[in-house]
């Protein structure tokens, strides 16, 4: 039987059980965080563009996973409103990368700044990172298969 | 402080005659140093969230992207996009190569693409300098093989600067008539931009 796979787009986050394949592509210095609960089998992965929710940030429906801290937040909330405890996550992230290295200041630290925000925000809630694929200039695929908690990455060479 | 970004048809349509003076000139700069002749299809304006802008232009494939800055009166940023055998066979158009000898992207290779990169834009906005009657300069260009989506989100983030969450864009599509070589040119600009802009042109 074929996997079922969702996309998850920039800004965007998804949730789902066994055995869903979630795919992200095109991540560069965006960063994706996968969240999964092994006794359940419940994953969740987010594709996040920039670090932090700016102070007077617009709500905006349409990017519920634009910032690295928000996207873990609504990611564990949302896990644990399906029966999951956070207890029972492990993390893996990958991205973060710097395509451009004569990109200005503004946009030169953001792949290590989400790295560090996730890193942070992880920490404060007690969720082990078990495998981290971040940094460097290359752009990654990510596929994080829900039934076992594999993460695979595919970079050029 | 982040501003919507609205512009109206009658906008669009004197923005895309300006772009499109821009894109004539640097087609034509790219015809003389290539020595070939060129087919161009400019696009209207539009504005795109940053989120989307990477859907708008073909599949996830390997590309090879020179990308610089718009500085000055306007923000933004500039991205020349070739299908990665398309940029090999533009560094043997550039060289005086016979086609196909180029297989793999050499220190040469990048920088004569890095070079057309600076020629196509400079060109560009000389023409948009010259129509607005603002200054506007390129910073110096940058290159990157890689997956289109890696590339174009990594641009996303560049252009989300001041808590910008669309963009508007001017794009050419080019294609040297015997069909080796085939790339996109695409321009992006900030809301602040895009008010200077229309103001402008509200003069014209």
């Amino acid at each position: 039987m074929e996997d079922t796979v969702y996309e998850v787009g920039m800004s965007e986050y998804k949730i789902a059980e066994s055995p869903i394949i979630l795919i992200s592509s095109g991540i560069g210095s965006c960063l994706t965080i996968a969240l999964y609960d092994r006794t359940k089998k419940i994953g969740g992965m987010a594709h996040a563009m920039l670090p932090e929710e700016h102070p007077n940030e617009k709500d905006d429906e349409d990017s519920p996973a634009r910032y690295v801290d928000k996207a873990i937040k609504t990611l564990v909330s949302e896990m644990e409103s399906l029966g999951c405890n956070r207890k029972n996550f492990v993390a893996k992230i990958a991205g973060g990368a710097n395509m451009f290295a004569g990109l200005g200041e503004y946009s030169k630290e953001i792949g290590v700044k989400n790295v560090f925000e996730a890193k942070k925000i992880l920490a404060e809630m007690n969720i082990e990172i078990v495998a981290e694929n971040t940094g460097g200039t290359s752009g990654r695929h990510v596929e994080f298969d829900v039934s076992n908690g594999l993460l695979s990455i595919i970079s050029k060479i | 402080m982040y501003t919507d970004l609205t512009i109206s048809q009658q906008e669009a349509d004197k923005l895309t005659a300006i772009s499109e003076l821009g894109g004539e000139k640097a087609s034509e700069a790219l015809s003389i140093m290539t020595n070939q002749e060129l087919s161009v299809e400019i696009s209207g304006t539009d504005i795109a969230k940053l989120e989307e802008i990477s859907k708008s232009i073909g599949e996830n494939d390997l590309v090879t992207a020179v990308f610089l800055k718009i500085q000055g009166d306007l923000n933004g940023g500039i991205i020349l996009l070739f299908p990665e055998k398309s940029g090999l066979n533009m560094v043997d158009l550039l060289l005086k190569n016979q086609s196909g000898t180029t297989q793999k992207l050499d220190s040469m290779g990048i920088s004569a693409l890095k070079e057309t990169g600076n020629i196509l834009v400079g060109n560009y906005l000389t023409a948009m300098s010259n129509n607005l009657h603002l200054n506007v300069i390129g910073s110096v260009p940058d290159l990157a093989t890689d997956m289109k989506d890696s590339i174009m989100n990594s641009i996303a983030v560049e252009l989300s600067k001041n808590n910008a969450r669309e963009t508007m864009i001017f794009k050419m599509q080019f294609q040297v008539t015997d069909n080796s070589t085939s790339g996109q040119m695409l321009m992006f600009f900030d809301a602040a931009s895009a008010e200077k802009m229309k103001s402008v042109i509200s003069k014209i």
